[in-house]
């Protein structure tokens, strides 16, 4: 058990049957800063010889066993003092792991609140810690968002353009930008611009509104199947690459 | 044409696999004196006698093995796993020596696994599993999952056809719940057809076994919010109908690849992989799967139901595609 300010550092059990273990080496030594999870000292049991791993961070206070001297499971074998000396607020018991596994948003592993978290130990208490606490809050909207997501920095749908939408629009030379759009975020979907199309809006392809620089681009790079065309429309940039087979989505600054 | 259970349609289908052609017999646990644990060959003994439908011992490595070495000698065995689940500890049959053993010798092994699979009854971690996609990754098996009696009835007398080792899902969940118009007669459905279970436009589900029966209940749920969804059954995974995905996928631009197995690893990642490969260009949202959470069936009815896919859940999905 931990007094508060010092992590014990005990015998762990290496099996169901197995009682006790030998210390065979210390990796660190009194007075030695230490990271956790960092290989403090190597034992020995019945069933395995391993390395163990510091629970905590910060510095080893004390030496309880020496090496060769066998102890029961349980027995405390070293301290641990978070680094700076004493008071650390919370308690950086060995991870049970549970609480990452249960994360299941992609999104969320990325968020840093994980760094605060990890903290504490490292740090004295401070007026310091209140703003910190609250940094995780502002991350939770992020990954409570809805999972399907425009890429767009702003948020704005409708500056994501869907690879069929792409694909349409460079068909018929429509520039998705003038389409109103029914999609998330007021992005513009594949019925939008079939309907846009359809009813007539869109000119024909030979008419002089036609100056699209991404329909032009699209038609040439179409023509000329091997060249790589890069055209801006609005935000979104379009390269053709092959005749248009594959096509990369991504979004830039107005550039008009 | 009569009405049939899911289980009814491949007992006759079974039944009339075993009189046309004397090379094929049954051989599993209890499938003789007791009729299988299904009572899927009730009364075959009866017809067939024992030396056709043979009761093993407690041994999933001996029935594959017996069954692989009687396909050797120009045998059709139809060998029942009593619980899909079981078929891992014949493993090293299946896996090493009845799907290798084309490519290595030239020898065919025409044996029929039927894999009574899925969950929805409590029945716990190792009697609700769907373990297709173990076996879809074995070069040299075929994998079958019908989810009607019609298909069920047809594609078991295609697997029986196949000179190949042929894993068949029978869902125990349709077995008695579903039933369905069946041809009387014998009739054979090709592997790698998919059916489309209910058309659509404006999302796609592609689905199998079980799970097509929770898409078709969401879709309709969703008809009356006016999104139009369609219902793909692959019905065989090896081989599977690309085609049919990516001509669905080309309509609706949104798709929702559902499945009753884990998520990780499932074969509805191949079709998500498949259709980002041929179909970028038609996507008009990102490719959803929906499958069951990494973990073991639970045994608990709140945490099964909390585990299988649901029509709620599918709906939910499908709701959220449709508004992107």
């Amino acid at each position: 058990m931990s007094t508060g300010t010092e992590v014990e550092v005990v015998m762990p059990q290496m099996g169901v049957s197995v009682s006790e273990g030998t210390v065979t080496r210390w990796l660190k030594q009194a007075g030695d800063a230490i990271s956790r999870d960092e290989p403090l000292l190597e034992i020995s049991t019945d069933k395995v010889d391993t390395e163990v791993p510091s629970p905590g961070e910060g510095v080893v206070a004390e030496i309880r066993v020496q090496e060769g001297e066998t102890v029961e499971v349980g027995t405390v074998l070293a301290l641990i003092r978070p680094a700076g000396g004493e008071a650390a607020p919370s308690e950086p018991t060995p991870a049970p792991a549970g609480e990452q596994e249960l994360v299941d948003e992609p999104q969320a592993a990325a968020q840093p609140e994980a760094e605060p978290i990890a903290e504490p130990p490292a740090q004295p208490a401070s007026s310091a810690s209140e703003p910190e606490v609250a940094e995780p809050e502002v991350a939770e909207p992020v990954v409570a968002g809805a999972p399907v997501e425009a890429p767009a920095g702003e948020g704005n749908g409708r500056t994501f353009v869907s690879p069929v939408v792409a694909r349409i629009a460079a068909q018929h030379g429509v520039d998705p930008g003038g389409i109103p759009g029914t999609g998330q975020g007021g992005r513009v979907t594949k019925k939008d611009i079939l309907a846009f199309i359809e009813s007539g809006a869109a000119s024909a392809p030979t008419a002089p509104a036609f100056s699209s620089p991404l329909a032009r681009g699209v038609l040439s790079s179409k023509s000329h199947p091997n060249d790589i065309q890069l055209t801006t429309v609005y935000n979104t940039v379009i390269l053709l690459h092959r005749g248009g087979l594959r096509m990369y989505l991504c979004c830039l600054k107005p550039q008009n | 044409m009569a009405e049939k259970t899911y289980l009814q349609a491949i007992s006759d289908s079974l039944r009339l696999e075993m009189r046309r052609d004397q090379r094929v017999f049954v051989l599993g646990e209890d499938v003789g004196v007791y009729g299988g644990a299904f009572k899927v060959t009730q009364g075959f003994q009866e017809e067939f006698g024992a030396s056709r439908v043979l009761d093993m011992p407690l041994s999933e490595t001996a029935i594959v093995a017996g069954a692989t070495g009687a396909a050797l000698m120009g045998m059709r065995p139809v060998a029942e796993m009593q619980f899909a689940d079981f078929v891992s500890c014949a493993w090293d049959q299946l896996v090493t020596v009845a799907a290798k053993q084309h490519y290595r010798a030239g020898t065919p092994i025409p044996i029929v696994l039927r894999l009574p699979s899925g969950g929805g009854f409590s029945g716990g971690p190792f009697h609700s599993q769907n373990p297709e996609s173990s076996f879809a990754h074995i070069p040299g098996l075929k994998v079958v999952c019908p989810a009607t009696p019609e298909d069920a009835k047809g594609l078991l007398a295609t697997a029986v056809e196949d000179p190949n080792p042929v894993l068949f899902f029978e869902h125990k969940h349709l077995y008695r719940r579903i039933r369905g118009e069946v041809p009387d007669e014998r009739y054979t459905t090709p592997f790698g057809k998919a059916r489309t279970h209910r058309p659509g436009e404006d999302v796609t589900v592609i689905t199998w076994g079980a799970m097509v029966y929770v898409a078709d209940d969401a879709a309709a749920k969703l008809a009356e919010e006016d999104v139009s969804v369609e219902v793909l059954d692959l019905r065989t995974l090896i081989p599977w109908d690309r085609d049919a995905v990516l001509e669905s996928v080309a309509r609706c631009s949104k798709v929702l690849v559902l499945h009753e197995d884990t998520k990780t690893g499932g074969f509805g990642g191949e079709i998500a992989a498949t259709i980002a490969e041929e179909a970028f260009e038609q996507l008009d949202a990102p490719v959803r799967r929906l499958a069951a959470p990494d973990s073991p069936v639970p045994f608990a009815p709140s945490l099964e139901k909390a585990f299988i896919p649901q029509v709620d859940d599918v709906a939910a999905a499908l709701r959220e595609l449709a508004a992107y």
